[in-house]
């Protein structure tokens, strides 16, 4: 069955900002923190 | 006496557009932002995983512009193999969303396949995959896609140039619009040629019928100032235009049940205007 095409736009951007938007923003907030021993290959 | 007066004629600039992959710029801007951050506190891994994601993303999403705008320029070859955009970048972004859980946002390494999977899935929902090659869908021969495309393009082009013989600024405006979504119908037949079988009427009647809607108009209505003639003309390119979308709508979910009902109002509304029927030679040409 094929899906709507309204509905694959709204469920792939719902993804992507899920996935994406999750990642980027936590990247950030590391970041933000400045608490290096967070990342897991930071020991370098 | 009426003496017509001349309009003064100012083309409208073009719409600005979106560049494709809009969204993979904009997702990630707090990755670079987060980079700008490591580089004020010194961390030079901050720098190097936020900056070089979102690096990745804005290549990504570059991808995705060049594969919309090889789709519109490559209508006429169909044929020839094209670079696969939307799957390199649909790939680059489950594999960059999957590092940057496990380096950025520090997930536990478990999780990154399942980032990587839902950023896949979401890429291709979102942008789909590039276009199958002719030869794998059924029943559409490539040379038939691109003769077909050729020849809708070389109307497309006359009822441009009809237009520009128009000195009516709402006409050329709403003539814009209809060619504007006429080539988006071609863009989704060279995007996948199993649509051509179902558009092949769009392409014989309705592209045929606007030009010569749009040439007949071109040419008499500079010697015959008629309001009667301007109204006909502006309800003939409300009906082309509203089929127009209807059409490229049905394309876009497959489901043209209802179109010759369309075509036939299309049909009965030009023979009403006195333009000729088109079923005769739709009948001989195949």
């Amino acid at each position: 069955m094929r899906l709507p095409h309204t509905l694959k736009k709204i469920l792939g951007w719902l993804m992507l900002f899920t996935t994406i938007g999750v990642v980027s923003c936590q990247s950030m907030y590391h970041a933000r923190l400045d608490n290096a021993p967070k990342f897991p290959l930071t020991k370098w | 006496m009426n003496v017509p007066v001349p309009k003064r004629f100012v083309r409208q600039p073009h719409k600005f557009q979106f560049p494709g992959g809009l969204l993979l710029y904009l997702l990630p801007l707090p990755l670079a932002l987060g980079a700008m951050l490591s580089l004020v506190a010194g961390d030079l891994y901050g720098v190097i995983v936020n900056a070089g994601g979102y690096l990745l993303y804005a290549t990504a999403a570059t991808w995705i512009g060049r594969a919309g705008d090889l789709a519109r320029q490559a209508r006429l070859r169909v044929s020839k193999p094209r670079p696969r955009y939307r799957i390199r970048a649909a790939w680059l972004v489950a594999v960059t969303t999957a590092l940057l859980s496990w380096l950025g946002a520090g997930y536990p390494l478990w999780l990154m396949p399942a980032f990587g999977l839902a950023a896949l899935g979401g890429m291709y929902l979102y942008y789909g995959f590039d276009p199958k090659t002719a030869q794998e869908t059924a029943g559409a021969d490539d040379r038939e896609t691109a003769a077909a495309l050729e020849e809708a393009e070389t109307i497309l082009e006359r009822i441009d140039s009809a237009n520009r013989k128009i000195q009516n600024r709402e006409f050329n405006r709403r003539i814009e619009r209809i060619l504007a979504v006429a080539r988006d119908i071609l863009d989704e037949i060279a995007r996948d040629p199993a649509d051509l079988r179902r558009a092949r009427k769009f392409l014989k009647i309705y592209l045929e019928g606007a030009r010569k809607v749009t040439e007949g108009y071109a040419s008499t209505h500079r010697y015959a100032d008629s309001t009667g003639l301007e109204e006909n003309f502006r309800q003939l390119l409300e009906t082309i235009e509203s089929v127009f979308r209807r059409q490229h709508k049905k394309l876009l979910e497959n489901d043209l049940f209802d179109l010759d009902v369309q075509i036939e109002v299309l049909q009965t509304r030009m023979r009403q205007e006195g333009f000729e029927p088109l079923e005769k030679k739709e009948s001989t040409n195949e």
